[in-house]
């Protein structure tokens, strides 16, 4: 089972790091497609846009056996340590180097300060409801953020 | 009873419930993945405490790291008071337990993580790295947006360069769905760029524990530093503790001791600690404790874990029935107009003809948002004074841009369509409509620049009536006939402005 358990760690460590590049490898060569000069009627000038439906769908095709394959292989390599593959397993040599303990803050002082913070909280949320930062938030979220989300 | 004890060893823990409970709740408006739209509603205002995309379609509150980025974006014109409480609520009563209960990223990468292969233990490099994320922080969170106040350009860099949670649940959430085919049209380098980066984090997070949340992710660093103080989390006993280390050792993530600013209080190290000196404790309540101070009132215990399941469950079934079969609760139950409105115009705003009507003017042409139809006419408000009549454009080329000063793409072309109309302002108009929802003084923003396009406000549902939604800039052309030659969301640039209004101009009518 030790065996079984050590080639399918190195079969999924490879096959993780061959699908990482072949996505990666996949959208970089949309994009060097997209812009060769074939695809443009003059400087500046689009005549396609770099990705489509059809192209993004086509490369998903082409790379989804490979995909299928590597979803597979996790699934067996979950249900061979689920069946008592797991004992390759060690336990971390990382020990404490100092004490496990944080050191405490004034027992005190502690209490006041959350409260006095909780109340700092409390009027920079009523401060900021009423100048407008929460209507500020409000339109930012109800608006796709296209370039938040890679498309601006 | 062998299935029975594998079925028992193999449940989901506590932590993982709550996590997908989690995630489940950030994002209950299910609709959104089926439609291919945005949850528009008011409870957007309201941060989530987690990481978890507002482009998210099923995304029902804000990103505090996205809401903090354009708060300080926007700092030259108010202080960002709102977003910095909401973060210090959060850190002051989950601090960094947030990261392990509450975020649906750390579900993701731990997920990942499950995948067997060999995996990268912590050790002096992966500590050094960890300190990475408050110089991402303070960089791409907090330096780049504030130095881009002085020049009235809100750059969210964090979001645009890095942030993988924006790429997989905004981007690929919105382009995965059939009704956004037209997107794709916007997707470029900034796309790849984030696609690689969100690839290779994901790769990354299958053999190292939570790579992202321990090196990258700045709201994991702002909630560090509230280590000391926050509520929730797991605390440690001194009286009992024997500073074995076994805490520490169990530990994946790079903490140096138990409830420090690495420490996302999983409460891993409860059933660790050999004196049974850690808890996971909500203030003076203990909410966990080791397996052996637990035993003897595991029956209350029990009883009160399910009590909190029923009402977690119903607020979850509430939150999924509102978003998803309430009307109230529908994309066009946003904010409203604002009253911010441009100089007193006193301007009769006329009615937009509806969809898909007639045109008097051509009768052959149906009116409507798409290529080829007629363009609806419209009235606006103009900044500065007076009414723009579409209709007083008939036998000139126009261009109409849809923006917002919160918008950076839209920002960023502005110069573009200024260009085109000093090149071509004899033969065309131009015009830039502003988004109906307003954060800053458009006239005071438009004071900084010698823009001659004509600016106006949309207060009567121009951007509905060509097809916008809730995606900006837009651009519509429109030839001598009104008719529409050209209307796409996404940035445009000079030269592609110029390659179709030129031969619009020199055609001979």
């Amino acid at each position: 089972m030790a065996r079984a358990t050590r080639v399918m760690r190195f079969l999924l460590t490879a096959a993780t790091i061959a699908v990482c590049l072949l996505l990666c490898w996949q959208a970089i060569d949309i994009y060097l497609t997209g812009n060769s000069p074939d695809n443009f009627s003059a400087p500046g000038v689009r005549i396609a846009p770099v990705y489509s439906r059809e192209i993004v769908g086509e490369r998903l095709a082409a790379i989804s056996p490979a995909l299928f394959l590597y979803l597979a292989l996790v699934v067996a390599g979950l249900a061979l340590q689920a069946a008592g593959g797991g004992e390759l397993k060690r336990p971390s040599p990382f020990r404490a180097e100092q004490s496990p303990t944080a050191p405490a803050v004034g027992e005190r002082t502690l209490p006041a300060l959350r409260i006095a913070l909780y109340a700092a909280a409390i009027v920079l949320i009523v401060l900021g409801v009423m100048n407008g930062g929460l209507w500020d938030v409000l339109v930012k979220a109800v608006n796709i953020c296209t370039e938040c989300i890679g498309l601006g | 009873m062998k299935a029975i004890t594998w079925i028992k060893n193999h449940l989901p823990t506590q932590r993982r419930l709550i996590q997908v409970y989690a995630a489940l709740l950030y994002n209950a408006n299910l609709k959104g993945y089926i439609s291919g739209e945005i949850f528009v509603g008011n409870t957007k205002a309201v941060c989530v405490p987690g990481l978890n995309c507002y482009s998210c379609p099923g995304a029902v509150g804000a990103c505090p790291l996205g809401a903090l980025q354009n708060a300080l974006a926007s700092s030259g014109n108010r202080a960002p008071y709102y977003v910095l409480g909401i973060l210090l609520l959060f850190g002051l009563t989950l601090g960094r337990t947030i990261c392990g209960f509450l975020c649906p990223m750390g579900l993701i990468q731990e997920l990942l993580h499950k995948i067997p292969t060999p995996k990268l233990k912590k050790g002096r490099v992966t500590r050094v790295l960890s300190y990475l994320k408050y110089v991402i922080l303070a960089v791409f969170v907090v330096l780049i947006p504030l130095w881009y106040v002085s020049q009235h350009y809100p750059v969210p860099a964090f979001c645009k360069y890095i942030c993988p949670a924006g790429t997989f649940e905004g981007a690929i959430g919105l382009l995965a769905n059939p009704a956004n085919t037209d997107k794709f049209s916007m997707l470029n380098i900034l796309f790849t760029r984030k696609f690689v980066i969100m690839v290779l984090l994901f790769g990354v997070c299958v053999f190292v524990y939570r790579a992202f949340c321990r090196f990258l992710c700045p709201l994991g660093a702002i909630y560090g530093l509230f280590a000391k103080l926050n509520l929730v989390g797991v605390k440690v006993e001194e009286a009992k503790c024997t500073h074995c280390g076994l805490c520490v050792g169990h530990c994946k993530m790079d903490v140096r001791r138990v409830g420090d600013h690495e420490c996302i209080h999983c409460a891993g190290c409860v059933d660790v600690c050999p004196t049974a000196a850690i808890s996971f404790q909500a203030g003076s309540i203990t909410l966990r404790a080791h397996e052996k101070a637990e035993a003897p009132k595991k029956r209350k215990l029990c009883r009160s874990r399910l009590l909190a399941w029923c009402v977690a469950l119903a607020v979850l079934a509430a939150a999924l029935a509102y978003y998803n079969l309430s009307a109230g609760a529908s994309p066009g139950e946003g904010p409203s107009v604002t009253d911010a409105a441009p100089g007193d115009t006193g301007a009769d705003i006329s009615q937009l003809p509806e969809e898909g009507a007639e045109s008097s003017a051509a009768p052959e042409l149906p009116v409507g948002h798409e290529v080829g139809m007629l363009g609806p006419d419209f009235s606006v408000p103009l900044y500065g004074g007076g009414t723009f009549h579409l209709s007083d454009t008939r036998g000139t080329v126009t261009v109409i841009n849809f923006w917002a000063t919160w918008c950076t793409p839209c920002v960023a072309e502005l110069p573009h369509f200024e260009e085109l109309y000093r090149t071509y302002g004899e033969s065309i108009e131009v015009i830039a409509v502003h988004s109906d929802l307003v954060t800053d003084d458009v006239d005071a923003y438009l004071a900084n620049y010698d823009y001659t396009i004509h600016f106006a406000l949309d207060d009567n549902g121009v951007v509905a009536a060509y097809g916008g939604s809730a995606m900006l800039p837009q651009t519509i052309v429109l030839d001598r006939e009104g008719v529409i030659v050209y209307n796409t969301v996404g940035s445009v640039t000079y030269e592609l402005l110029e390659s179709i209004v030129a031969p619009l101009i020199s055609e001979e009518y």
